[in-house]
């Protein structure tokens, strides 16, 4: 009789790499790049959603370092990175770009709206990318929120930031 | 001031007093539907919901919700969203993509009664309990039968009614 042999589908996390992930993490938190055009999808994109009467608030991780790594091992460092304020999450989720588009959880997409030559499409691009912006594909920039006021917010930055763009919020999972 | 949103858009978020109120709201109109005669289909259909949202105001209770605390739409999602990349022992997610998911919400619910610790074993028994009845519940409820206009013999589903029952009477433990 043949020998059939599983694998496990779920690698256990290596010290070093949570090192790793962690240092990442906090790195972002204590100084995050705002205002910075990143060109990399490996930095991580933190959105801290308050609940409504409530003192805690949701945590939301989108980054690409998460492949392969179970749900457990991501709440916990991001817990882990913020240290002291950690008390304040009501939950702490890691999801990659497309696990985030598949679970609908950044429902709402701030979408230009610019005719051609309304807008330089570069500068458009850069804004995306300033306010949160994820990159895929060939130099394509998605720019999605988990909550609607978040969105209204960065609505409102891109407003200022690039006088000449228009915008639109734009739900996705109705 | 006229008001342009929907009726739907005008309602109040989701709390867990909320769902526990429409909980039993079902409940109370599923009971009525099933005593009355060719109205069975439609008691299942209440008797579920009433499960679903005992099971999920449980939960949410159980992660540290208060009575009104908003539930919205996007923070539910959120919730499902982690139960569905938590992995069940034998290597399943928590939660299906069922839009009403009702065991992946008792199976989520145990493991976040689980997460300080060890759980007592009347808490663990009773959250096990909660797991077979969600799936019993949930064996008449799909949407297979959720969707069919027929009638169903009352005697053909006698067993669904105690666990709809005891769902919605459901406390997430001795700290819920």
């Amino acid at each position: 009789m043949p020998v059939i042999r599983g694998t496990s589908r779920v690698n256990p996390l290596g010290a070093d790499r949570r090192s790793e992930l962690l240092s990442a993490l906090r790195q972002e938190l204590g100084a995050p790049n705002e205002g910075a055009v990143r060109e990399d999808r490996m930095v991580p994109i933190v959105f801290e959603i308050p609940i409504e009467l409530s003192d805690k608030k949701d945590v939301l991780v989108v980054w690409e370092a998460w492949r392969d790594i179970r749900s457990e091992d991501r709440s916990s460092i991001i817990l882990e990175a913020y240290g002291e304020d950690g008390g304040s999450i009501a939950q702490a989720l890691g999801v990659t770009y497309d696990e985030a588009i598949e679970q609908q959880v950044l429902p709402y997409a701030v979408q230009p709206m610019n005719r051609r030559g309304e807008a330089d499409p570069e500068a458009v691009r850069n804004a995306m990318i300033r306010q949160g912006g994820i990159l895929f594909g060939d130099k394509k920039v998605d720019l999605r929120f988990p909550s609607l006021q978040l969105a209204q917010d960065a609505f409102e930055r891109l407003v200022q930031d690039l006088p000449t763009g228009y915008w639109s919020i734009v739900q996705t999972n109705s | 001031m006229w008001e342009s949103r929907l009726p739907a858009e005008r309602l109040a978020p989701d709390t867990v007093a909320s769902l526990e109120r429409a909980s039993v709201s079902r409940y109370k109109t599923a009971e009525i539907l099933r005593l009355r005669s060719g109205h069975s289909l439609a008691a299942i259909y209440f008797y579920g919901f009433s499960a679903e949202m005992a099971i999920s105001a449980a939960y949410f209770r159980s992660a540290g919700f208060n009575r009104l605390t908003h539930i919205s739409r996007d923070l539910r999602n959120r919730r499902m969203a982690q139960a569905r990349q938590l992995r069940h022992v034998d290597g399943r997610p928590l939660m299906n993509s069922d839009p009403h998911p009702i065991v992946g919400w008792a199976r989520f619910l145990h493991w976040q009664r689980a997460i300080p610790g060890e759980l007592e074993p009347p808490d663990s028994q009773r959250l096990t309990e909660v797991i077979r009845m969600s799936h019993t519940v949930y064996a008449y409820w799909r949407p297979e039968l959720r969707s069919r206009h027929a009638t169903s013999h009352p005697k053909r589903w006698r067993k669904y009614v105690a666990p709809s029952g005891g769902l919605s009477k459901i406390n997430p433990g001795s700290e819920g």
